[in-house]
């Protein structure tokens, strides 16, 4: 596993491989996404309580997910930064940083459209809607930090460490429904004792949540090669500007971090 | 069909479709604009290596 991992660090390598696994997370995203937008309109009931409304938990509940998710790759992909520098590590944590600032501002915008019919209100400070825009928060400053980096090598670090700070907000997310009084509704689907929605209404979300899953392994593959693409560019500009034609392709045109 | 809050419905299932389709047709745009411009820098590399 390690080994295949250091195979990837040549960037013609993860090029390739990345270009045929393209399509096939590709292909299943769309029909994926078909099954459940069908499912979440025209299979599953109204809820006795929430009536129609509760079609948005099928688009709010996997965005909120993937928020989550994104963020675990990027601590993944920092620690794979500062133990083993390995080079694509620094890309794939770049590549997600935007992924994943567009899936929690989803998550909050489709909350408050969910929360304001249902609770009354657009917004309220409670403890997992405030740890939530936390992580909104960190995503923008991170992506402001590798900006405000010329070289994107040099930006590793500093990033990677960030990330790894900014990662004990994923417990307290996860967590907040239990260790606060919150208006948010507490875990209904992880849950040791199994799921408490009825699979009516579960398999619908199940359903958006593997399409929404594929959706962002199909994103971020394309923003990690957009990267990766980037950083040849730069590197054969700034060989333009000194009048040195570049070196062929070598596995730190990748960001290495040593 | 969706009720009394229907517009809240169809404003959240808008905005998420709208997000995740502009995010994919950025992607897609910048991956073709780095793949152009990429190739015009390889084409003046290997004339400066001649």
């Amino acid at each position: 596993m390690f080994n295949w991992l250091q195979n990837l660090a040549n960037p013609t390598r993860f090029m390739a491989l990345s270009g045929v696994l393209l399509p096939i997370f590709g292909a299943p995203t769309i029909g994926l996404l078909a099954i459940g937008l069908y499912m979440s309109f025209f299979v599953a009931p109204a809820d006795y309580q929430q009536g129609e409304t509760v079609r948005i938990m099928f688009i709010h509940v996997p965005a909120a997910w993937i928020a989550m998710f994104c963020y675990a790759l990027m601590t993944l992909s920092a620690i794979g930064t500062l133990v083993w520098r390995h080079p694509l590590a620094d890309v794939s944590a770049r590549a997600a940083a935007p992924i994943g600032a567009v899936f929690t501002a989803l998550a909050l915008v489709t909350g408050s459209l969910w929360g304001k019919p249902m609770w009354g209100t657009w917004w309220v400070w409670d403890a997992r809607l405030t740890s939530v825009l936390v992580l909104l928060i960190i995503y923008l400053g991170l992506m402001a930090l590798w900006r405000a980096f010329d070289d994107p090598a040099r930006a590793a670090r500093p990033a990677a460490i960030v990330i790894l700070v900014g990662s004990i907000n994923l417990p307290i997310i996860k967590f907040s429904v239990d260790w606060w009084n919150t208006l948010h509704q507490p875990a209904s689907v992880f849950r040791v004792d199994g799921p408490t929605i009825h699979p009516d209404l579960l398999w619908p979300l199940l359903i958006m949540a593997l399409a929404t899953s594929f959706l962002f392994l199909t994103l971020h593959l394309l923003a990690m090669r957009n990267e990766v693409l980037a950083r040849r560019i730069r590197r054969l500009e700034q060989s333009a500007a000194m009048g040195n034609p570049a070196r062929k392709t070598v596995s730190s045109e990748v960001g290495a971090t040593a | 069909m969706l009720g009394e809050f229907g517009s809240f419905i169809i404003w959240s299932y808008a905005l998420f479709f709208g997000a995740i389709g502009a995010l994919g047709i950025w992607l897609i745009a910048r991956n073709r604009w780095a793949t152009k411009r990429l190739h015009q820098l390889q084409q003046h590399d290997d004339r400066s290596k001649n």
